[in-house]
Formats: structure tokens, C-alpha cells, sequence
């Protein structure tokens, strides 16, 4: 049933492409205004009448005809490639939203050509069908790609449109998934990490199901410990903030220890179990994207999107993977740090949102910063989420962030080591690099100083950089700070404009909540 | 009594490799694979190729294929683009030499209402306006080389940004002067590459992105020489990711992504220089080469006995 709704949902999007297009072209030629300008037209009419035809074609296809799929899925491509590559011709926030909504409805129409070709490989038009593991990992790559990219953005089908198929989608594909006993259904059993029969594909239960490593490499000394509370009510906290110990500061960093006890994802709905994890990233097929390298201010540092499967087996865990024994004779150097940070996951995956609360603290007027009001920024409506989650050794840089934040550890062990906002001065902030302001990150590197990372043999520092180390390190040593380490479970307050230095110690799973 | 042909190969979404309509065809265009006649005329310039639209000069006025571009409304800018004068980048930003100075506007929209974002006095004597995704260059009648645009993406800057001589407004290319084969005569751009071809037929590429893998090896914002097997360099052309080159013993030869057919090759992985086993037949020559963003052109010029 959910396929044949799948499907007819495609069907409704592409009429309602073409519909869009057509109107707008009709309109252009009749009269010229700004507000047609900023609409899909923005892309040229050529674009968006390449866009309609496509549509169009896409809605009187007849299953076998490869020759009209193959030049409809290349002109999908065209479409895509040009669109995107007007997202490197912007900044971000400069870049039309008309080109980010053409690169979605391809995205949308490529989608349902998949599909459309999947139905045609296997002959079934009778409401059910078998996604094959590399067709259902294209279907969902596609959308994903929607999703991370271009924000899928588009009034009528946009971000809702993309939700609703996917939902669809794991409906359809859990629908032929053979299910337990007790009526769960295994979203792992074809997934490739468990094609070798270890636990995850055996028959499990939630709670019996295996918990990420605990494992901790290294676990730095805490000299100054932040005091930790139960949770304080919101007009304690508001309180807090209001009357501080110092007013040239501003409130100071605080941990509570039970703030969020009744979470889904510390509970029911486990965080801490890849298997779960699995279960609500279509058995580890989503796309996320990962920084790859030990911190972001290093060389040979990017950025890439891999699924999610691929990020558990190969960086997160790699105790998960069928092949861990042999993986265990490399030496654990060659291997590169692979971290999900500062991304809208939730967003991303609203399953996964269900699993958290906001945390009512969220809900007070904290200060502005404490030193310098230019970094104020405009009152946001909601907190801003983010997650972060990594293998041990994972490294945030010693930077500053514009918001207060509420950094909830929901699975493992963090280190974070704060400085406050009076000491700005000390943390020698970076500059411009490459036309990108650096401004907020210090180019201090704690772990170096404190002899916790050593450079890599073939990166011995040159006796310069030794010397500025060192220097460094003097300056550094007389410069007051906090620091703790976060348990499952922890909440660390960071106030607006405190700088901070973070460390995975363990597979970590965080989530963060910016407000002012 | 001459005759000219312009062969072309690539993307025909948009039907711009069609001059000869025959009749209303409700079938999607597919893209041309290899080089193939598509006009001729007793004259034809070098075609203005833009994403969906080819545009060309012959004895009988402009001749147009594909889809009608929004510029192509204003004729004084259809014009100034066919002779090079005008240029307009990835970013949608529109650059025009009115015979004092460039004009720059943000837009095509901008354009319309004549709302300039910059007006660059300080270039005169303009022979050649090209634009790239993020910016242009302009050629001087005298063989200056000068560069603006977006300075995230210094390389195709190809010169020193600073508070003075920011990113953003013209100035010229050092490394571009004084070059052993004499100064250039021709500029190509598009995508995130440059070129620049000498009187003494050298050939210099660069530009790049650092976020995006190059189809030529070793480019950097330094113009270095383009090295075909020691031929010298009749004529250059650049797509959005490929590039085109004819040499003076008359060879084409290709280099980039493939995805539409536009290297003239059969070959689906991208390729570095390749010569098109392309010949313009008996009496003819080929003249020049040009690039839509992910078209390809040759002129051929044949002489009357072989008509």
C-alpha cells in the first residue's frame, strides 16, 4: 500500500513541477516584475522549460523504454549539475533560494525515475514491491542529497515533500522487511553490517541489543572542576544568569547531571545501541555529512557525505564491523577521525527529533555578551539544535560560539575545557584565511600544548614552530579556566562568548542548543 | 567564391545545435556525440554559445538556435556579446564595455533597469571581455591582462589582492607581461579556468577551485604554458568543464568531462588532451574553435572547388 502511495505521490509532485513551470513561463512573456524574478524563473526560462519537459516526459513514461529513461535520467543530471554549481558561485546565504528549489525538484523528479525504474526491473505493479539494497540506497541518497545541499527548498513540495516520501518510503521497504516475533521489524538484515551474521542481524530486542564501546584511549586530568547540580527550575536558572558572582562576567559555566533523565534517547529509544540508530536511519542508508581529520583548523581537514552505516562501521566503532579482527592489526594511526559536527541531523531526521526534549531552560532571557555587544545576534524563535557525534579523539578546536548553549551528552564521554570571555585577549584569535573570517577560533591548540596529541612523526614542528609553541604555552599557563568532564546524561551550560576547547573521549552522541 | 561550415558537438537540450528546423518535433533533442555539420554559410563568425541559446553571424545577420535567452531582448547587449565586448559570469553578474569603460551590473534584472553595481574608468582601450563563474578579464589593444571577481576564489585572480588592488575591481595580470612569444592576442574563460594565447602562439591556463577537481592537471593561480605535443597554438576555447584547442597544423584537441558529448570523443571518464579525429574535408580549413558551457564548435572555411 505505502509503495502505490509512494508512487502516486511522485506522479502528483511531477504534474504539480510541470504546472509550476508552465504558469511561470506563461507569465514571463506577458510581463516582467520582480517577484516573478525571484521565483523559479530566476533560473532563466531555458531551466525551468528543461524542468517542465522533464516532468513532463517523466509522466507519460512507459515501462521498458530505456531509451526515453536514459536521456530523461541525463537531463535530470544537466539539471542537477548546472544547479549546483551556482552553490559554489555563492556564499551560502547569497545563494537564490530559486536555485536551491531547481536542484530539489530535480532531485524530486530523479527520485521518482528511480522509482518508476525499480517498478519496471521487477514487473510488480501490485502495491508491494523488493527494493534492492543499492536502489533503495540511490533512492535515498537522492533525496538526502535534497536534503543536506540545497536546505530542499520550494514552497509547494520542498522540505514537507521530501519528509513525507522518505516516511513513505521506510513504510514501503519495512513492508517487505521479514519481521520478529514480537512484531519489530529488522531494518538491519540486508544492510551490510550485518551481512556476516553477528548480533545486529540476529533476532534482538532493544534492550538486549549491544551498546557502543565504552572504550577511552586517553582521559586528561580535570584541575578545575564546574560545579555540578541537579537540575534547577527555570526561575533558579534565570536567577543564575540574572546575578552573577561577577557582573563584568556574566554567568559562569554550570553542569546539571539530571536535566535530561527522561529522554526517549537516554531510555526507550536508546542512542547509546547502534542497532537502534540503524533502525531510524533506514538500516544506516541516510547521508550525513562528516568532517574528516583530526580538528578543523588542520591541514589535510574536509568534509565529505557518507551514510550513516558507513559512519558507525568504519569511524564510529569499529568494534561493529564484521571484519574488526582484521581491522585490528592496523595501527590505529593510519586511520582518519571521521566527525558528524554542527549538523541540523534532527532536522534531517525528524525520528530521531521525537527522541529529545528542549530543555525548559531554553526558555529564559540570558544576558548579551558579557564584553563585546557586536557579536549579539538577532533573538531566535527556537533554539537551535545541532548533534555531534564521533569516535573518541574527536577535537573542537578552542573557539567561541554567539549563543548560549545547553550541551547535552546524551551517549559517552566528552572533555571540555572553558576560558572566559575577559580573557579574549589571550586566546589569540585567527583572522581572514582565504577570504573566510576565523575570527572566533583561537589558534591556540590545547591538546598540543598540554602534550596530549603529539604531531605525527613525519610532522615533527620546525624549530620556529617549536618556539611559538612555546611561547604559546607560557602564555596560555597563567590564563584561568574550567573544565569537566561530561558523563551520559550531563548538561554543560557554556555562556555566550566563553571559549571552548571539545574532546571526545569515547563514541560520543551530543546534542547542542543555541539560544539568546 | 568561399563557403564556410560550423561543425558542433554536445549538449542540444535546448535544440541550440539546430539552425535547420524541419518540422515541429514533439520528441525530447538528444546531445551530438561527434562533431557534425550544423550550418553553412558564405560567411560565419565565431558563435556565441550560452547555456540553452547558440547565437552566430553569417552573410544573412544572426543566426540563433535554442532557447531565447533574457539578455537577447536588449539588442545593444547581444551585440556587444557577440563581439566580445560583454560577458556575463556563473554568479549572474553582466559585464559591458561601452568604448570608456566596463560597466558591471549584479544582474540581468539590474541590467533591465540599468542599476550599474560598478562603472571601471580605469579600463580603456578594451579588445576582449570574457567571464568566468565568479568574475571576468578584459584584454587592452596594447596585450594587458586584467582580472576581477569573487576573492574566495583567488586563482583566477592570477595576481596579488590586497586593500589597494582588491578582488573585486580590474587590475592587471603581471605574470602576463613580457612573455618570450609576444603579448596576448585572446583570452578564454569559463568555469573556474583561464586562458590567455600569445602573437607567438603560446598557450597559458590557469584559475582552479580548491574545492572542485580540475580536468587539467597542475593548474594554479600562476599561468603556466598548455604543452600539446610541442604544437604551436592557432586558437582556444573554454566550457563550463572543458576546454578546446586548435593547433596551427590544423588539429583539434579536447580535454574535460564528456557528460554531453562535448569533447567530440567517444569516451565516458574525463579526458586530458585528446585530438578529435575530426577533418573538415577536402579544401577546407578549419578556421577557429569555440565552447558553449558544455558545447563544442569548429569553423571550417572550404574553397570553391569543392563545393
Amino acid at each position: 500500500m505505502a509503495y502505490r502511495q509512494l508512487l502516486q505521490f511522485c506522479q502528483d509532485a511531477a504534474h504539480q513541477i510541470r504546472q509550476e513551470c508552465d504558469e511561470l513561463l506563461l507569465a514571463a512573456e506577458t510581463k516582467s516584475s520582480p517577484q516573478l524574478q525571484q521565483s523559479l524563473l530566476g533560473c532563466g526560462p531555458a531551466l525551468v522549460s528543461l524542468l517542465s519537459r522533464q516532468a513532463s516526459v517523466l509522466a507519460r513514461l512507459e515501462l521498458r523504454d530505456t531509451s526515453t529513461t536514459d536521456l530523461l535520467a541525463k537531463r535530470l543530471e544537466d539539471i542537477l549539475s548546472i544547479s549546483y554549481s551556482k552553490f559554489y558561485c555563492f556564499l551560502f546565504k547569497d545563494l537564490p533560494v530559486y536555485w536551491r528549489q531547481l536542484y530539489t525538484d530535480a532531485c524530486i523528479l530523479k527520485f521518482h525515475l528511480l522509482l518508476f525504474q525499480a517498478t519496471s526491473a521487477t514487473g510488480s505493479d501490485q502495491g508491494t514491491m523488493f527494493l534492492d539494497e543499492p536502489v533503495l540506497a540511490e533512492l535515498v541518497k537522492t533525496l538526502d542529497l535534497a536534503l543536506i545541499l540545497a536546505g530542499a527548498a520550494g514552497e509547494q513540495r520542498g522540505r514537507i515533500w521530501v519528509g513525507k516520501a522518505l516516511d513513505l518510503l521506510h513504510e514501503a521497504w519495512t513492508s517487505t522487511q521479514p519481521e520478529n516475533d514480537d512484531g519489530s521489524v529488522r531494518p538491519t538484515k540486508r544492510a551490510k553490517l550485518a551481512e556476516k551474521g553477528d548480533e545486529l542481524s540476529a533476532p534482538v530486542d532493544m534492550l538486549s541489543a549491544a551498546s557502543f564501546s565504552t572504550f577511552q584511549p586517553f582521559t586528561p586530568p580535570v584541575e578545575n572542576p564546574i560545579p555540578r547540580h541537579r537540575a534547577m527550575s527555570v526561575e533558579a536558572f534565570q536567577t543564575y544568569m540574572d546575578s552573577p558572582s561577577d557582573s563584568n562576567l556574566g554567568p559562569e559555566p554550570l553542569i546539571f547531571t539530571d536535566l535530561v533523565e527522561e529522554w526517549p534517547a537516554r531510555t526507550t529509544h536508546p542512542w547509546c545501541k547502534p542497532f537502534y540508530l540503524l533502525s531510524r536511519t533506514f538500516g544506516g542508508h541516510r547521508l550525513v555529512p562528516v568532517e574528516i581529520g583530526r580538528s578543523y583548523v588542520d591541514e589535510g581537514w574536509g568534509q565529505k557525505l557518507i551514510t550513516f552505516g558507513t559512519l558507525l562501521q568504519d569511524y564510529i566503532d569499529p568494534s561493529l564491523s564484521p571484519d574488526h579482527v582484521a581491522q585490528s592489526d592496523k595501527s590505529p594511526a593510519s586511520k582518519q577521525i571521521a566527525y558528524l559536527a554542527q549538523h541540523p541531523l534532527l532536522t534531517q531526521l525528524p525520528a530521531l527529533r521525537n527522541d529529545i526534549r528542549i530543555p525548559d531552560l531554553c526558555y529564559t532571557s540570558p544576558p548579551p555578551h558579557p564584553t563585546d555587544s557586536s557579536k549579539d545576534q538577532p533573538e531566535v524563535d527556537e533554539p537551535m539544535l545541532n548533534a555531534w557525534f564521533g569516535p573518541p579523539g574527536t577535537i573542537t578546536p578552542l573557539h567561541n560560539d554567539p549563543y548560549h548553549n545547553l550541551l547535552v551528552q546524551v551517549v559517552g564521554h566528552k572533555y571540555v575545557r572553558l576560558y572566559s570571555p575577559l580573557h579574549t585577549e589571550q586566546m589569540h584569535a585567527r583572522g581572514k584565511e582565504d577570504g573566510v573570517e576565523m575570527g572566533n577560533t583561537s589558534s591556540l591548540d590545547v591538546g598540543a600544548l598540554e602534550g596530549w596529541d603529539r604531531p605525527a612523526e613525519d610532522q615533527q614542528p620546525s624549530p620556529d614552530e617549536q618556539a611559538s609553541e612555546e611561547m604559546m604555552r607560557k602564555a596560555l599557563k597563567d590564563v584561568p579556566y574550567v573544565d569537566c568532564i561530561l558523563n551520559p546524561g550531563d548538561t554543560l551550560y557554556i555562556p555566550i562568548g566563553w571559549w571552548h576547547y571539545v574532546r571526545g573521549l569515547s563514541v560520543s552522541f551530543s546534542v547542542s542548543f543555541w539560544w539568546n | 567564391m568561399k563557403s564556410m561550415e560550423l561543425y558542433a558537438t554536445g549538449n542540444n537540450a535546448w535544440s541550440q545545435l539546430t539552425f535547420e528546423k524541419t518540422e515541429d518535433n514533439l520528441e525530447e533533442p538528444i546531445d551530438l556525440n561527434s562533431f557534425q555539420l550544423v550550418l553553412k554559410d558564405p560567411v560565419l563568425e565565431r558563435p556565441y554559445a550560452s547555456l540553452a541559446c547558440t547565437l552566430v553571424n553569417t552573410s544573412n545577420g544572426v543566426r540563433t538556435a535554442g532557447f531565447p535567452e533574457d539578455w537577447m531582448h536588449s539588442q545593444s547587449l547581444k551585440d556587444q556579446i557577440l563581439a566580445s565586448l560583454a560577458a556575463i559570469a556563473g554568479n549572474g553578474a553582466i559585464a559591458v564595455y561601452d568604448g570608456e569603460a566596463v560597466k558591471q551590473y549584479q544582474s540581468g534584472l539590474h541590467f533591465q533597469q540599468g542599476k550599474t553595481q560598478s562603472v571601471f574608468t580605469s579600463l580603456r582601450d578594451v579588445s576582449q571581455l570574457v567571464a568566468y563563474e565568479t568574475g571576468f578579464a578584459a584584454l587592452s589593444t596594447t596585450g594587458q591582462v586584467w582580472t576581477w571577481g569573487d576573492g574566495r576564489y583567488e586563482a583566477c585572480i592570477s595576481r596579488e589582492v590586497s586593500d589597494t588592488s582588491p578582488a573585486d575591481e580590474p587590475a592587471t595580470v603581471p605574470e602576463l607581461e613580457d612573455l618570450p612569444t609576444g603579448k596576448v592576442k585572446k583570452l578564454a574563460a569559463a568555469g573556474y579556468l583561464l586562458m590567455a594565447l600569445t602573437e607567438g602562439s603560446d598557450l597559458y591556463v590557469w584559475g582552479g577551485h580548491p574545492g572542485l577537481p580540475g580536468f587539467l592537471d597542475d593548474i594554479s593561480a600562476s599561468p603556466s604554458p598548455v604543452v600539446i605535443e610541442d604544437h604551436d597554438i592557432a586558437d582556444c576555447a573554454i566550457g563550463q568543464s572543458h576546454a578546446v584547442v586548435l593547433t596551427m597544423s590544423g588539429g583539434v584537441y579536447t580535454a574535460g568531462t564528456n557528460a554531453n558529448g562535448q569533447l567530440g570523443i567517444a569516451t565516458e571518464t574525463d579526458s586530458p588532451w585528446v585530438r578529435v579525429p575530426f577533418s573538415p574535408g577536402p579544401g577546407g580549413a578549419i578556421t577557429s574553435v569555440a565552447c558553449g558551457l558544455r558545447n563544442s564548435f569548429v569553423i571550417v572555411q572550404k574553397d570553391s572547388h569543392h563545393m
